[in-house]
């Protein structure tokens, strides 16, 4: 930080890409993702298969509950064995792969210029498609965007595109993996923008668009296109506009919500901790970790029929979606079981997201509450399913902290368009109550535990869009540069208003800056017959006073320098008596420090 | 270096932003109070707004008192005759006085006035720029002017956010984030479109995107939305019942194919759009220097205009916000293809004219027509030439509509959820998505400004096109700061001054006194002092933080206490120099925010 010297990141083989390359490698992107996302969903089918039935096979009923396993009460050793494999497979190949995959993503994005390996794409899909397959209570859309960004990102260094490039590449690819997988193209583009993307600006926003928009396409042509989740006739499901108490009672949800969240961030963190104290041993860890995983699974088989909480599948959630489960007392107890599952599966070293467990959460819980209301308060027009919905989408707002990702993506699973007043206010106060409980999301607090901050705050750059004659030093003074430091001073004399002397050759032309303290410190250090020109900085750049700050950053940065000539005119003639003044790098504290007083609204 | 700064910003007397106020940042409950209430306002304003142009469009067309608003529905040829040609003219001799006399904010389309508020003047916007706004554009609305609601709803909305937020004491970041509210409130009740209003305050108004204000800007969207349905109802704005049909079946390949050239096109005509406005406005100004014989001219075309229109093909097409001809359109009523051209460039002319010669009122709504009636005749000319593509011109118009709204505006996000949820038409998202960012990048490497900024920057202000995280908040005090400074006794400084040079590593020295920090040496002040007063060089104005300190905590202690040196300490309230760890100083600051502002190199 301490150093002036540019900002000497950039290797010599990578460059810039035209526009119109760049796009079409954001196609390749989106190509390759969705295909990636295809293939993912077949590799979980197919383990997933292998596991519970001990077959080989790639289909996977999307919709419907899991069948029983057929090993019996031994289907508590499935997630045990899977888990094993995981374990092995993280720490030979990638240990990042292990987790959400999301903070990864995000900490490539912000703080290692964008760079994942190429081994996390298939470490991550064999690890996660185990984990989601063995039974695992962990999502696939973690996975899919780290698989994405990760190819996203060998396929920039391929080419070698530069850094900006390549970050953008990453968030294509995280939202075309997403959009792939859960047929949500909207959604795919919101979560790259709200999560990813470190600026939204026209040579960013393009590009994630067209891998989104290829992505879905490839995901749609292959794996339907259907919404994720098919609400039997949505506009009868929430006819008319919802009533003035409905709509109250769906921000109290949001409120329960919002605590729920919280409960959700804190249990993970308080879990991955305790396993790690528990023993240094991954694959014990993960073992104790999966088998009370597997317990559950056999209890819920036993004494209910099905699995539920495992995460290969929404049935759960469609069946509530359906009004098919609509049990309180089982519904709270999904609740809870899913929550621990999931918090065991994660904190124990599992290779999964935590989206879809949120989506589960948010069903049971909204619609245990839609019924405990409607018990309540018989007399009142409830539907369990609205509430289900909303809480879906309050949970994941909650969780993640992105407010149009939760909202467009659910919309876009459920299409239930009708119930978007609710479910907006149900997202904010989830988001509000979660954040004033806490202030990190799911990811943030991965990365505050290894002590980077990030924040999915976006601002505009305010302070770079001053003009440089705002923060132009005017003081100056025009000295032929043979002139001698005690000449100057007899010029000049001692009390001079100026702060910085432009040094002239035999051309009138500015060749050097000095500032009036390197002149005093001239004469501090006994050097008044040395020529001016042996003090002045000869590295300067040439500017006009209507120039923006940005421009004016972008080439100090560039030239590596410290100070600024500015010119009142737009021609930069490089005659001293067209300056106008100096602008060197401290003036841009101030405009930075006056953007801070006046719009941030801090962390 | 503390003079330097100090010339600096009192020097800098073209800073159009004023000395921020002391006060305290409110409550985050009670702003969601307030954002109930811009919301509510918001709601009944856009019905209010409806039921004033009603008033105007009915009095001035048909000489009735009633308050009837039909906005998608074909209006019946005026009772005048042929004297409707001077309609549009006596709505422009009232919309003149209006401008004249009370508010010149209320000529143009508003957004651009909303923005400078938010970006250039703390977001103050005078009251009674409610009611002139809304009496100046129902004027150029209802009286046949070819401009849209979305531009004043905007300025009435934000108005009265910015009111509240003058009339309760909060610092400049709440109340531009409550003007944002007002904006994003009136377009979502406008439109029906609570998402749309949302990412609407998002992309154009707010300046800080965060959890924080986008809850409260949401909290009045749906507000101002949950109102505006008891009015106009459930459906969406451009009801197509056709297109259910399409309901989960792919669209077809060659249909998204077409949306390729189709944004590519409908960027080209959104710069020219663009420029068209603002060069109209230029060569009326040039040729009359009489404002009310400047807009007469302007809207007298526009009459003759609308009368050859309503003589010649039954209805008035051209005029006010257009919304029947966009479903006529979307109804596949109308797919002439010379009929649409000559639709396309009637619209174009009128609407140039109408704000050319200074009416009132948005480009939003003007925009979509044209947007859908390009889209709706590249599609028929597609299926002229390839009969057997399967192309679909209502997907393609709905497309346009989306490309030109992101072609004009900027605003890309916004582009595709409001023409989504105006149509509610979801089969047609991977087309909208596809033409809105071919028209945004190809209009963006045209020209640089949007229709909104480029008012700006005639007028000299600069709006950043993009937003950036904010990577400040990846530093915080123990990242920003300079480990390198060296510690001496007050007694020994005469002597450390003697053999320091300035501008050279370390640049700081701590002075401490029997192991107690007494100030920082200013390395430059002590040239300038007395040699033997060196207490002079010493500032004891300090700041001690701790090197967890948030960047954002930093500067705003930074400046409460008005101070320029900061020590980071291992103990905040420690005193011994021996628990320093670095110092920060503008210096160290100005390096952070040079390369921030690269992270994207």
């Amino acid at each position: 930080m301490s150093t002036d010297t540019p900002l000497n990141r950039e290797p010599n083989d990578e460059r810039e890409a035209p526009a119109l390359v760049f796009s079409l490698i954001a196609v390749i992107v989106g190509i390759v993702t969705g295909l990636g996302a295809v293939l993912f969903y077949y590799l979980i089918s197919f383990f997933h298969n292998l596991f519970f039935y001990g077959r080989l096979s790639l289909t996977l009923g999307g919709e419907s509950l899991l069948e029983p396993s057929i090993w019996g009460p031994f289907v508590i050793l499935v997630p045990v064995i899977g888990g094993l494999g995981v374990v092995w497979l993280t720490r030979t190949f990638a240990p990042e792969a292990r987790g959400s995959g999301v903070p990864e993503v995000i900490d490539a994005v912000y703080f290692r210029e964008g760079l994942i390996r190429p081994v996390v794409a298939a470490a991550k899909s064999l690890a996660s498609a185990l984990s989601i397959g063995s039974g695992a209570s962990v999502g696939k859309e973690g996975p899919i965007i780290q698989i994405g960004a990760s190819l996203a990102s060998s396929i920039a260094r391929l080419v070698h595109l530069s850094a900006w490039q390549r970050i953008t590449l990453i968030a294509a690819g995280a939202g075309g993996g997403i959009a792939a997988t859960f047929n949500t193209p909207l959604g795919g583009v919101m979560f790259a923008v709200e999560l990813m993307l470190p600026e939204l600006s026209v040579r960013t926003f393009m590009p994630v668009v067209l891998s989104t928009a290829t992505a879905s396409y490839i995901g749609r042509t292959t794996l339907g296109m259907t919404p994720a989740f098919v609400i039997p006739a949505p506009e009868a499901v929430s006819a008319g506009t919802l009533d003035f108490y409905n709509i109250a009672a769906m921000s109290v949800l949001g409120v329960v919500c919002g605590v729920t969240a919280w409960l959700f961030i804190r249990l993970l963190s308080f879990t991955e901790i305790t396993f790690e104290r528990l023993t240094s041993n991954q694959y014990l860890r993960h073992a104790t970790g999966m088998l009370f995983v597997g317990l559950m699974l056999f209890g819920f088989q036993y004494t209910y029929g099905h699995y539920h909480i495992a995460g290969a599948n929404y049935a759960t959630i469609s069946e509530i979606l359906h009004g098919n489960l609509l049990a309180f007392q089982l519904l709270v107890l999904l609740f809870g079981a899913k929550l621990l599952a999931t918090t065991l599966s994660l904190g124990s070293g599992s290779s999964g997201g935590i989206f879809s467990p949120a989506l589960f959460l948010g069903a049971t819980l909204g619609a245990a509450f839609g019924i405990a209301l409607s018990l309540i308060w018989p007399t009142a027009n409830i539907n369990p399913m609205n509430y289900a919905v909303v809480g879906m989408a309050s949970v994941v707002g909650g969780v993640t902290g992105a407010a149009l990702t939760a909202i467009v993506m659910v919309f876009e699973m459920t299409r239930a368009y009708t119930i978007i007043i609710p479910l907006i206010i149900a997202v904010a106060v989830a988001i509000g109550i979660r954040r004033a409980l806490i202030d990190d999301t799911i990811y943030s607090i991965k990365l505050a535990r290894r002590g980077k901050h990030f924040s999915s705050e976006r601002h505009r750059n305010l302070f770079l869009m001053r003009r440089a004659e705002e923060f132009t030093e005017r003081g100056i003074a025009t000295l032929p540069e043979a002139t001698t430091v005690s000449g100057a001073f007899d010029l000049l004399g001692r009390e001079a208003e100026v702060q910085y002397l432009l040094l002239t050759d035999e051309h009138d032309e500015v060749s050097g800056i000095l500032s009036f303290e390197g002149l005093l410190a001239a004469e501090h250090e006994h050097h008044e017959d040395w020529p001016l020109a042996r003090l002045g900085h000869r590295r300067f750049v040439q500017v006009g006073a209507g120039d923006l700050l940005s421009q004016v950053v972008q080439q100090l940065t560039h030239q590596g320098v410290d100070y600024a000539l500015v010119y009142a005119g737009a021609a930069e003639t490089g005659l001293a008596e067209e300056v106008v003044g100096v602008l060197d790098k401290d003036h841009l504290a101030d405009s930075v420090m006056e953007q801070f007083r006046t719009f941030s609204t801090g962390p | 270096m503390s003079q330097t700064t100090n010339n600096q910003t009192d020097g800098s007397a073209a800073a159009p932003i004023p000395e921020a106020g002391p006060n305290q940042p409110l409550n985050a409950s009670i702003m969601v109070i307030l954002a109930v209430g811009v919301g509510i306002f918001g709601g009944f304003s856009a019905i209010a707004f409806k039921a004033i142009i009603g008033f105007f469009r009915n009095l001035f067309f048909y000489g009735e008192l009633s308050l009837a608003f039909h906005p998608d529905l074909h209006i019946a040829p005026s009772t005048w005759g042929a004297g409707v040609i001077l309609v549009p003219v006596a709505g422009a001799i009232i919309v003149n006085w209006i401008t004249e006399r009370f508010a010149p904010e209320t000529r143009g389309h508003g957004v651009p006035e909303v923005m400078n508020a938010i970006y250039f003047s703390q977001g103050r916007i005078r009251p009674s720029v409610v009611i002139a706004k809304a009496l100046t554009s129902a004027v150029s609305i209802g009286s046949g002017g070819s401009v849209g609601r979305e531009g004043p709803i905007v300025q009435i909305g934000s108005a009265f956010g910015s009111s509240l937020g003058q009339l309760i004491s909060m610092p400049a970041r709440q109340r531009v984030v409550l003007v944002g509210a007002g904006a994003a409130a009136a377009v979502a009740a406008t439109f029906n479109a609570p998402i749309g209003g949302l990412a609407f305050a998002m992309e154009l108004m707010l300046v800080s995107i965060s959890a924080r204000t986008v809850t409260v800007v949401a909290i009045a969207t749906v507000t101002a939305t949950y109102i505006g349905r008891f009015y106009s109802g459930l459906h969406p704005s451009f009801d197509v019942p056709e297109l259910v049909v399409f309901e989960n079946h792919l669209v077809g390949f060659y249909s998204l194919l077409a949306c390729i050239p189709l944004g590519a096109m409908i960027g080209v005509i959104s710069a020219g759009f663009i420029r068209s406005i603002y060069s109209f406005e230029d060569w009326f100004e040039r040729r009359f220097t009489n404002s009310y014989v400047r807009h007469v001219s302007g809207m007298a075309v526009v009459g003759v205009m609308l009368y050859g229109f309503i003589v010649y093909t039954g209805h008035y097409h051209i005029g006010g916000v257009g919304y029947p001809t966009i479903l006529d359109v979307l109804r596949s009523i109308l797919s002439d293809p010379l009929f649409l051209a000559l639709l396309f460039l009637g619209k174009w002319l009128a609407t140039a004219l109408t704000l050319g010669s200074g009416a009132s009122g948005g480009v939003f709504a003007p925009s979509l027509f044209l947007g859908a009636i390009f889209g709706a005749l590249f599609g028929n000319l597609v299926l002229l030439v390839f009969p057997g593509s399967g192309v679909d011109p209502v997907v393609l118009a709905i497309a346009g509509m989306g490309g030109m709204i992101a072609g004009t505006t900027g605003a890309v996000l916004t582009a595709v959820i409001m023409v989504f949820e105006l149509t509610g038409d979801y089969a047609a998202m991977l087309p909208i998505i596809a033409t809105v960012s071919f028209a945004y990048a190809v209009r963006s490497a045209i020209s640089e400004e949007s229709i909104y900024t480029l008012k700006l920057v005639r007028r000299g202000y600069s709006v950043p096109h993009g937003l950036q995280a904010a990577t400040s908040h990846l530093h915080s005090a123990g990242t920003l700061m300079s480990p390198e400074f060296d510690v001496i006794d007050v007694q020994l400084l005469r002597q450390w001054e003697a053999t320091h040079t300035p501008e050279r590593a370390p640049r700081y020295a701590i002075a401490v006194d029997n192991g107690t920090i007494d100030g920082v040496v200013h390395e430059n002040l002590h040239l300038l002092s007395a040699p033997e007063n060196t207490d002079w060089s010493i500032d004891r104005n300090f700041l001690r933080v701790t090197s967890e300190t948030s960047w954002s905590n930093l500067m705003r202690s930074m400046h409460a206490r008005n101070c320029e040196v900061v020590l980071v300490m291992r103990n905040e309230n420690s005193r011994q120099a021996t628990d320093v760890l670095g110092v920060i100083t503008p210096r160290e600051i100005s390096l952070a925010s040079k390369e921030d502002a690269y992270l994207m190199h």
